[in-house]
């Protein structure tokens, strides 16, 4: 069935697929550091006191 | 910093357990159990979600340990920092490291495969280098919360939760740097809005006997703003934010839907069961909740664009 056909008979026009790349953040994902430097929220149980803190923003 | 509040005593037939604390994040409620009340000490971020709840989905026996030895089990997985996770015999051992304490772990969780029970072992040298530690800090408490949630109909995702007066909640989704704090600051600089959290929102779908409904709920890992609540709404929209001109609304499809909410989750990589988990109930999501790409600027105008918004 064309395209021509789609329309006459009120359907979508087909359209091919796309390919779409949508970026993954592991570094986030994992929870390997701390949420932030600031202090705020779980900071202060994380690696700053231990030593281990690298921020990754929020 | 410790409260006294957030624990309590307990008669010791309690599986040998004096102290108890018990909180609840996202649907998910957790007892911790002790000989002393520092086992069970809450950071002050839980205290907000302190609860009193008969039976938790999660209960864990805090033990103090004078040396963790090394991990036996395979390895499984490596965050590549602060934790590393094991298979053992009942299920899974999460090893926590710190320089401070050299290569050997200073906190172990073991937990049983279903995310229910769990002992956690923690270092005489904590105590000894942190006096105001608490056993349950990030990032184990939000691992807990983050893998008990592929057991359920649940996700975690990065996202900032803002419920208007009407009681419905709108969700903005976006990595770290696309606007989930300057958002909630635009939100909240001219409208009568709770924001759930500006960080971390957990999503389930409420209880059929309930509304069945899908639900937001704030979670103690908040961002820049500092918004940490435990309350929850119902989410009537979800937007994926980043920066751009004109403040433009792209409604997105199911399968593009799942792929940027999926992005943007917080989901166990090392098992293709809980990914599977995860998918399949963002499907769901993105089939009972409206999903918009937002290209938005920084000012009152993005605000007034979700307010016209009429789907």
């Amino acid at each position: 069935m064309n395209q021509e056909s789609n329309q006459r008979d009120g359907k979508k026009p087909y359209e091919p697929p796309q390919l779409v790349t949508i970026n993954l953040r592991p570094d986030e994902a994992v929870l390997g550091h701390c949420k932030n430097a600031s202090g705020g929220g779980p900071t202060p149980g994380c690696g700053i006191i231990l030593g281990g803190c690298q921020s990754l923003g929020s | 910093m410790r409260d006294a509040l957030a624990q309590t005593r307990t008669p010791s037939a309690a599986g040998g357990a004096a102290w108890s604390s018990q909180f609840s994040v996202g649907g998910v409620s957790v007892q911790l159990t002790g000989d002393d009340s520092a086992a069970v000490t809450l950071l002050p971020s839980l205290v907000p979600f302190r609860a009193e709840i008969g039976i938790s989905d999660i209960t864990i026996r805090v033990e103090r340990a004078e040396k963790l030895g090394p991990s036996r089990g395979p390895r499984l997985f490596d965050s590549g920092a602060l934790w590393r996770l094991y298979g053992s015999e009942a299920g899974f051992q999460f090893d926590f490291t710190a320089p401070v304490f050299g290569d050997q772990p200073y906190k172990r969780l073991l937990v049983d495969s279903g995310f229910s029970r769990a002992t956690l072992q923690v270092s005489e040298d904590v105590f000894a280098t942190v006096p105001s530690s608490a056993p349950l800090d990030y990032p184990l408490d939000e691992l807990l919360i983050m893998h008990r949630l592929t057991q359920e109909k649940a996700i975690e995702l990065h996202s900032s939760g803002i419920v208007g007066t009407d009681g419905i909640g709108n969700l903005f989704v976006g990595h770290s740097g696309a606007g989930k704090s300057t958002t909630t600051r635009l939100w909240t600089a001219n409208e009568d809005v709770e924001v759930l959290s500006d960080d971390r929102i957990i999503v389930r779908r409420d209880e059929p006997q309930y509304s069945g409904r899908m639900q937001m709920y704030g979670t103690p890992w908040h961002g820049e703003a500092a918004y940490a609540s435990p309350g929850s709404a119902p989410l009537a929209r979800i937007f994926i934010l980043e920066h751009g001109q004109g403040n433009v609304l792209t409604r997105l499809s199911p399968s593009q839907g799942v792929a940027e909410l999926f992005a943007r989750s917080f989901v166990p990589f090392h098992r293709h069961e809980y990914v599977d988990s995860a998918l399949e109930f963002l499907q769901e999501l993105v089939e009972a909740v409206p999903c918009y790409h937002f290209a938005f600027e920084p000012d009152q105008r993005a605000v007034d664009t979700i307010l016209n918004l009429h789907d």
